[in-house]
């Protein structure tokens, strides 16, 4: 009962820690800190609670800690397209205060305000690093990167503000329209090489429990190399489209 | 495809530089920071021999897209100091034009394109996979019996 204890409290801190290296990056509230962290706290009394090993307790924390490890990949590209679809509006909100007639930082500054806590710490960095040049934070994500040098560059010229942005507002509407419109065609591709592999796994396993596979290896080993070939053919495809224009 | 098509984005640079008061070189050369195509190589060739002050008609005869060609041209024609501001925005909306036009024909062809595979590979790989056990018990059971 002891190591269970000591067990839990260890997995307890480790996964507070990861809580809050999350919520420090994503700019979490402490409202849901606070949810999160009781969350963390119930789960962990609720395994100690529940008659099991100690080797099924290491293996629940393992398992809730690599979760919370690969949490932050899929969270921020989760963040980023949502940052994608609001640039929109940002760039509208910033053009509306250079039509007010503040200037360009200032109406900059009150357009992220208005943004959601995550997007608003990022263009907060962003923002500083295009005043303060000597303390620039490098940006990781290429839509970030692109949008730090579009508006350091307006920052820097200093004159027909508005006129650039709103250029870059019409710039980046055409490209979203674009992405939306080649992504079609890319992901059917995608779509289809995913439904067929399922499809097959699942008639694979259905025929493996079903007749066995040693019994049927030949074909089954024949009928895996055709799909695998058609597979590749399928990405093939959609590799090899490409732009004529 | 998941981007904007190269010349459309090689376009974008240019006037970007111009809007701002920059050169056409300037654009040429903020296209040239990220390369992404086949068209990139293209470019660097054509203005390697504009800075070289040879002549690039061969250069562009081999590109096969005509839009490609007379975006370079008219670039050729702006990096020469003539204003090429209103070329550049006709230019834009024939390339916008074109990307759509292309966009929707691939959409049209990939499901054609998709059946290949499916019906050379997939499909009997399926029916081999199901029938496969199937027959081979039946006729297991036909010899044995």
């Amino acid at each position: 009962m002891l190591i269970k204890f000591l067990i839990s409290i260890i997995g307890h801190a480790f996964i507070s820690q990861l809580i809050i290296r999350i919520s420090e990056e994503f700019a979490f509230t402490s409202r849901l800190i606070l949810i999160l962290e009781i969350c963390n706290l119930f789960l962990i009394a609720i395994l100690l609670i529940l008659p099991s090993s100690s080797i099924m307790l290491w293996l629940l924390i393992g398992i809730l800690s690599i979760s919370l490890k690969f949490f932050p990949t899929i969270l921020r590209f989760l963040v980023l397209q949502s940052l994608r679809k609001s640039l929109i509006p940002f760039f509208d909100a910033i053009i509306l205060g250079l039509h007010a007639g503040r200037s360009f930082r200032v109406a900059t500054a009150d357009a992220i305000e208005m943004q959601t806590p995550w997007i608003k710490t990022k263009l907060h960095e962003l923002m500083l690093s295009i005043i303060k040049t000597e303390s620039a934070i490098p940006m990781k994500s290429a839509l970030l990167k692109g949008l730090q040098e579009d508006l350091a560059e307006i920052d820097r010229s200093r004159n027909r503000c508005l006129e650039q942005m709103i250029a870059l507002r019409r710039e980046y509407k055409m490209i979203e329209e674009f992405r939306r419109r080649s992504v079609q065609v890319t992901q059917q591709t995608r779509m289809q090489a995913l439904i067929v592999t399922a499809l097959y796994g699942a008639l694979l396993c259905f025929v493996v429990i079903q007749f066995g596979f040693f019994e049927h290896r030949a074909v089954i080993t024949l009928s895996l190399i055709l799909f695998v070939i058609g597979l590749f053919w399928i990405f093939f495809t959609g590799k090899r489209i490409q732009w004529k224009v | 495809m998941e981007s904007l098509a190269p010349p459309l984005k090689l376009l974008i640079c240019v006037r970007r530089c111009i809007e701002r008061g920059q050169s056409v070189r300037q654009g040429i050369f903020l296209y040239l920071k990220a390369p992404d195509s086949h068209f990139f190589a293209d470019v660097n060739l054509w203005i390697s021999l504009l800075q070289q002050g040879k002549d690039t008609r061969i250069c562009l005869a081999n590109i096969s897209s005509a839009h490609r060609r007379v975006l370079l041209q008219t670039l050729e024609r702006g990096l020469r100091g003539e204003s090429i501001q209103a070329a550049i925005n006709s230019l834009e909306e024939e390339l916008v034009g074109a990307c759509q036009q292309e966009i929707d024909q691939k959409v049209a062809q990939l499901p054609f394109l998709m059946l290949i595979p499916l019906l050379l590979f997939q499909f009997p790989a399926f029916l081999m996979l199901l029938f496969g056990p199937l027959l081979k018990n039946f006729l297991h059971s036909l010899g044995g019996g």
